[in-house]
């Protein structure tokens, strides 16, 4: 029985405080120096401001529809031939679904050189295309070729049917988007999205480089017309307007610059829900104490 | 070894304590601490496929003194849990990676990344430079990146400024820090990370934030499922970032590239994980196997407008 209590306990322990011993001081090492100075601003950033800085829109609609979004509107075969057509993924392809993500992946593999492309198929019928490996220059496209390629795209997606039929898409802006060692080279050119008028937060947008079209962004989703739900005011809204997370400080204030309705992917149900869009400026104390301003665009669902 | 046992140590003390495994411990420990490790060149083990990721929400919520660098306010977080571990998990459940360590609040150290922490602590060649692949989240800034805890005696307390990394020259190919800022291109910020690829040039890359970054939760399960259907490091990390983060957020990468003669030898953008597609070998070593190479760093930094999710 002493033995067995020895084995049991006293070793253990015995091994434990050696080993705490040995190693404690590589773990714990030594007590921390103290702090002396006292912080420069001794108030914390802590609760934000909101500052409306534009009018509020008086004549908001009080209903709008639910969009419900239809899982699977384009087969498979159909992104194939978009895929072979308009991408020129002629090679062999490898095609992957990933349930968790309600994604295809169809990939082409290394038919260049070792450059592969990516066809992207998700939930509705959104897609990405993108081009991997392909070498970049600074040689980026004029704003206006780039325009002239990104018109084309979309026409040929509409000839292929994956662009919803309801659904208006409006040139937005072209930018220089990419960018190496301070030089471009990427420009995009940016489209919205509209439904009876009401802007979506996703976009259609085409990236060149000056190897030619990189990256298709589709972020549509098809979707039918559903219930007419009754919406929050915007001061409700307002109300429940909440700075995002920063991870480098913490928002200040929020400076509304402009408001209107539209429309937001909702994952969660699959639909698009009516929302609020705020366009503001975020004022950013920070790790360090300094303040900076960023603008972005805040959403809160309109419906109750 | 020694890293093993370290990590072994950390991860245990999470735990409740066992007898049989403190005994295998100490023996392993008495075998193994008393060799030291020379970081005169890449000492990449056998195993490419490991990973580890360190998080943070818990931060203090109050003004920190950090010692040669003056005040800052750690404010909590809350996703960067899902952030990490969405692409830890990912990558050992779908990805077939070895997870040697996931290290969270007041467990996740500074002195995991510092080449030389000052007061005894051991350094990045235990924890952050014993893997392959690190995934970092928490807050950031242009100088470094911040914890909740101070690991370090000397200057720069509670984070890991810019000066004191030297990844790459154990094990580390890639670090991806999910954070503010570290690779803010204002001023050429983010050439003052050339000295952590180390001379000669032992890590892959560093990805990153050029601006401020919101603090969602898809990103780095995201980025590693791009990795694992086939997309490039440096393309996954572009797409991850524009599909997760909103409008005016800038994202970054700042890699080695091989120049041969005026031609583009290898870009570590094109860098994929071992067995999804081609891997390189350390900058150096293609330096050492001819004089016409030279290893350069290229960073480069895109808008997040326009992706698939939040956008």
């Amino acid at each position: 029985m002493k033995k067995i209590i020895l084995l049991k306990i006293a070793v253990p322990v015995i091994v434990f405080v050696v080993l705490m011993m040995w190693l404690g001081p590589l773990l714990r090492g030594p007590a921390r120096m103290p702090s002396t100075p006292t912080p420069l601003s001794p108030s914390p950033p802590g609760n934000y401001e909101l500052v409306v800085n534009c009018t509020i829109p008086k004549n908001l609609p009080t209903k709008m529809p639910l969009l419900k979004i239809i899982p699977e509107p384009i087969p498979l075969e159909k992104w194939l031939q978009v895929a072979r057509e308009i991408f020129n993924m002629t090679g062999k392809l490898e095609i992957n679904k990933d349930y968790d993500s309600n994604e295809t992946f169809i990939k082409e593999v290394a038919p260049h050189g070792g450059f592969s492309s990516f066809l992207q198929v998700g939930y509705g019928g959104y897609f990405t295309w993108t081009l991997d490996g392909s070498p970049l220059t600074y040689l980026v496209p004029s704003f206006d070729e780039a325009r002239r390629i990104a018109d084309g795209m979309l026409e040929k997606l509409r000839e292929h049917g994956v662009v919803p039929e309801n659904i208006q898409v409006e040139y937005s802006s072209t930018k220089y988007s990419w960018w190496r060692n301070g030089r471009p080279i990427g420009v995009t050119v940016f489209y919205t999205l509209k439904f009876r008028g009401y802007p979506f937060c996703q976009k259609f947008s085409v990236e060149l480089t000056g190897e030619g079209v990189d990256t298709v962004f589709g972020a549509w989703r098809f979707f039918e017309v559903a219930d007419t739900v009754q919406l929050i005011t915007v001061e409700e809204a307002m109300s429940r307007l909440s700075p995002p997370g920063i991870s480098g400080g913490a928002v200040t204030d929020i400076i509304i610059n402009s408001v209107e309705l539209g429309y937001t992917h909702n994952r969660q149900v699959q639909e698009y829900i009516p929302t609020y869009i705020f366009k503001a400026a975020l004022v950013i104390t920070t790790l360090t104490g300094e303040l900076e301003t960023m603008e972005t665009v805040l959403t809160v669902p309109a419906v109750p | 070894m020694m890293g093993m046992v370290v990590l072994m140590v950390k991860d245990y003390v999470l735990k409740l304590f066992s007898p049989p495994l403190l005994l295998a411990l100490i023996v392993l420990s008495f075998l193994t601490v008393p060799f030291s490790i020379t970081h005169a060149q890449s000492n990449d083990d056998s195993n490419d496929k490991e990973v580890g990721v360190e998080w943070i929400n818990d931060y203090p919520g109050e003004w920190v003194y950090i010692r040669g660098y003056g005040w800052a306010y750690l404010r909590p977080l809350n996703h960067r849990d899902e952030d990490a571990e969405g692409f830890y998990n990912k990558l050992v459940q779908d990805g077939g990676f070895y997870g040697l360590f996931d290290f969270n609040n007041t467990w996740a150290w500074e002195s995991d990344f510092e080449e030389s922490p000052e007061g005894g602590w051991l350094g990045d060649s235990y924890i952050a430079d014993n893997v392959d692949y690190v995934y970092f989240a928490g807050h950031g800034n242009p100088d470094g990146f911040f914890f909740s805890t101070e690991h370090d005696d000397g200057n720069y307390n509670y984070m890991v400024h810019y000066s004191e990394a030297l990844w790459g020259n154990r094990d580390l190919e890639w670090i991806f820090i999910s954070a503010c800022e570290v690779l803010e291109d204002e001023d050429y910020h983010y050439v003052n990370w050339k000295s952590a690829f180390g001379d000669p040039c032992c890590l892959h890359g560093i990805c990153g934030f050029a601006s401020v970054a919101y603090d969602y939760s898809e990103l780095g399960e995201k980025f590693a499922d791009y990795l694992l259907q086939g997309y490039s490091i440096g393309k996954a990390w572009r797409m991850a970032t524009i599909d997760v983060q909103p409008y005016y957020v800038d994202a970054a990468i700042y890699r080695a590239w091989i120049d041969y003669l005026d031609t583009t030898l290898c870009d570590y953008y094109n860098e994929h994980l071992p067995g999804y597609g081609p891997i390189y070998d350390d900058p150096y070593v293609y330096e050492q196997l001819d004089p016409n190479c030279v290893v350069i760093l290229v960073y480069e930094s895109w808008s997040c407008e326009g992706g698939s999710l939040r956008n």
